[in-house]
């Protein structure tokens, strides 16, 4: 973005500055048409413009359309300037470069409210790939769908399905010693009170490997850190903060040794698709 | 006791306060880090304390709040969740609204 701005800096007046966004305009790669989706669209923007992102290498490489040649223009802009970004990167850009730019004056205010909501739908979209990778660089790829907000259900959900039923059978709970007591305690437990339509447990414990609260317990079984999520009737008219005391207080014995993260997706049937 | 005072002045000096491991330039957990990450998107001021610094914080905070998890965020002196909860208040447009009114950083 640096150069970018420093290109548009050289630039002597506004008005082969604004020449110059058009001919920006022309560089962009082709959109995919699938891609024009509300979800991609720039909310606030008198044109329609669409943005997508990719990860590569831990890198974000954006594509964007638009039906207007000034808005491509911009849109380019950003997508020459923030590619090849971390997804942290982009998060922690202020919009400064928007002004450094020099094109307010070329632009009208809507244009220029569009451009910055353009840089901030980007930022959502980098926020929102920042934290599948937190949450969900395991091997289990159902559990980063599933944490990555509820439109993962549907596509995750045979897989998931799939699981819950071959433990829903009471054949978690084996009657020799299990190599994974708390999962299975913890899963006894969610069906005990909650009566779930779906359930997933998922061990994270090895990616958390190397901080304090992995080693260290007597009866230490490696069980410290859970992906749990439940769609349970349970949770109707209770707020997110209610649903997780809930699961909690079910969890205390589990809580106070050796779990001490859970990292939990609490959904109501209807919200789950399932109703 | 001394600790639930040290929590009642952490979560009055700042409109948005965060107990978590680390400190916001450098989390030392990933719930805490997607946590900052979150709150420096909406560019509030936010005061934070680590609780590995301080292991009488971290359990009084936990007893606090009756939460068993790190990190704890606080808006406007109220409990409001973990990362879980900021995360999806994020997502559903929740988290702007009960930001309004806290101080930006600058």
């Amino acid at each position: 973005m640096k150069t970018l701005v420093q290109a548009f800096q050289a630039v002597p007046d506004p008005m082969a500055r604004y020449k110059q966004l058009l001919f920006f305009a022309t560089k962009l790669q082709p959109f995919p048409v699938e891609e024009h989706t509300e979800e991609n669209k720039v909310k606030g923007c008198v044109s329609q413009v669409w943005v997508i992102a990719e990860l590569r290498d831990d890198k974000i490489y954006w594509k964007a359309d638009s039906d207007s040649q000034l808005t491509k223009g911009l849109a380019a802009l950003l997508v020459q300037g923030l590619s090849g970004c971390t997804p942290q990167e982009i998060v922690r850009m202020p919009p400064d470069f928007i002004a450094q730019l020099g094109l307010q004056q070329s632009l009208t205010p809507s244009r220029n409210n569009g451009f910055l909501n353009m840089f901030k739908l980007m930022q959502k979209k980098a926020l929102d790939m920042y934290m599948q990778q937190q949450a969900g660089s395991d091997s289990e790829g159902m559990a980063a769908s599933a944490s990555s907000g509820g439109d993962g259900a549907a596509g995750a959900g045979t897989a998931e399905q799939q699981q819950g039923s071959s433990n829903g059978n009471g054949n978690g709970n084996n009657s020799e010693a299990s190599a994974t007591p708390v999962a299975d305690s913890i899963q006894r437990k969610l069906r005990e009170e909650l009566q779930p339509l779906r359930l997933e447990v998922v061990d994270n414990s090895h990616q958390h490997a190397g901080h304090g609260g992995y080693r260290g317990s007597a009866t230490y079984s490696g069980e410290t850190h859970f992906n749990v999520e439940v769609v349970s009737a349970r949770f109707e008219g209770l707020t997110s903060i209610k649903r997780h005391r809930l699961v909690y207080q079910i969890l205390d014995d589990e809580l106070r040794s050796p779990v001490h993260a859970l990292s939990l997706i609490t959904k109501t049937p209807a919200e789950a698709g399932m109703a | 006791a001394g600790v639930e005072g040290i929590i009642e002045q952490d979560i009055a000096s700042h409109d948005v306060f965060i107990y978590m491991k680390g400190v916001p330039q450098a989390p030392m957990c990933g719930f805490s880090n997607m946590a900052c990450a979150i709150l420096n998107l909406y560019g509030v001021e936010y005061g934070s304390r680590n609780v590995l610094a301080d292991p009488d914080v971290r359990e009084g905070v936990k007893k606090f709040t009756a939460w068993p998890t790190i990190p704890q965020i606080f808006i406007k002196g109220e409990f409001v969740g973990g990362s879980d909860i900021l995360h999806e208040m994020h997502q559903k447009g929740e988290l702007k609204k009960a930001l309004e009114g806290c101080k930006t950083e600058e």
